[in-house]
């Protein structure tokens, strides 16, 4: 099992600690799944309704996927990259902000200053998977 | 006494104290062999044996005081358990006082079966105590009721649901969502 280093925990932290909603969005550049979910949830991220979208990098030797989030479509949208290599199976997980990231893509949604609303850790999420945890977690219930 | 005990807690919302933020949990176990938790609990051991098993597991955390809970009970959680006989549910009480509110599931349709199991998670003493109530639930956050944790891959965290209400459809593609091998030629 590898951790990231502390340092991008700390940045996620502060990110999702605001207030507001935040989505953290778990990727890898060479992930079939996670290019399929860029077109239709990604491409038009702002309209999600989340107070900030972060795109955390993994398993990619450290190396950033702009490149692909630019030739899929999506554009402007902050991207953290977490270094160290894509390692073999079993041993491809890792935790991020305490929580396992066994898949990519992996998305959560963050409220109530920094607490975990909703974690989509497998498979793909749909935009309106998303929108309507963005929207759940809004809500006072 | 019961009463007694259970008054503060309904007059506020469903969500325990925000304990989480203040404890970075940078380094929390998940759930592998190599990093049990010490301080689990026989029911956290109990799941985490039941979630290891081939197929989708569900973990409903509720309280029997929680509006919310009810809520979502009386949406109508009892047509996908029975819809799914080959998933486990395991409906465990969180805030309670280690008591399993199984009288009260049965009123919404929902009884121990061989893939229905009743549960309570014990606090650390009294459950009117916010900072002694847990918090974590093999090592996934726990901070509102319902909470729903679903696990499949040899039990690997699939979904969490940990804030608001689920409804059945959600509940129901959530469970087809983990059931999905996500493949693309």
């Amino acid at each position: 099992m590898s951790h990231p280093t502390p340092d991008i925990d700390a940045a996620l932290r502060e990110t999702v600690s605001a207030e507001g909603v935040h989505v953290v969005h778990v990727w890898a550049p060479w992930c079939d799944n996670a290019r399929a979910e860029h077109a239709p949830v990604w491409a038009d991220w702002p309209r999600l309704g989340a107070d900030s979208v972060t795109f955390v990098t993994i398993w990619s030797d450290g190396i950033s996927g702009a490149d692909v989030l630019a030739e899929d479509g999506v554009a402007g949208v902050r991207e953290v990259v977490v270094p160290g290599p894509k390692p073999e199976k079993p041993d491809r997980r890792l935790t991020l902000l305490g929580l396992p990231v066994s898949w990519t893509p992996t998305t959560w949604v963050f409220n109530r200053d920094g607490l975990l609303a909703t974690a989509f850790n497998y498979g793909e999420v749909s935009a309106a998977q998303l929108s309507g945890a963005i929207a759940g977690a809004r809500s006072e219930w | 006494m019961r009463l007694l005990l259970a008054l503060p807690l309904l007059l506020t919302a469903c969500a325990t104290a925000q304990v989480a933020r203040t404890v970075p949990p940078s380094t929390r176990p998940i759930l592998t062999e190599d990093t049990r938790d010490a301080d689990r609990t026989a029911v956290e051991a109990a799941v985490a044996e039941r979630v290891v098993a081939e197929g989708v597991h569900v973990v409903h955390f509720w309280a029997p005081w929680c509006g919310n809970s009810r809520a979502e009970l009386e949406g109508g959680l009892y047509e996908a358990v029975e819809a799914h006989p080959d998933v486990t549910f395991s409906f465990v009480t969180i805030w309670n006082d280690a008591e399993d509110g199984a009288d009260r599931l049965a009123r919404y349709g929902i009884e121990a079966s061989d893939h229905v199991f009743v549960a309570a998670q014990p606090d650390r003493g009294p459950s009117a105590d916010r900072a002694l109530r847990r918090t974590t639930f093999l090592g996934i956050p726990l901070t509102w009721t319902p909470t729903t944790h679903i696990y499949n891959r040899g039990g690997k965290l699939a979904y969490a649901f940990n804030y608001g209400e689920l409804t059945p459809a959600m509940l129901t593609e959530a469970i087809a969502n983990a059931r999905n091998e996500w493949t693309h030629e």
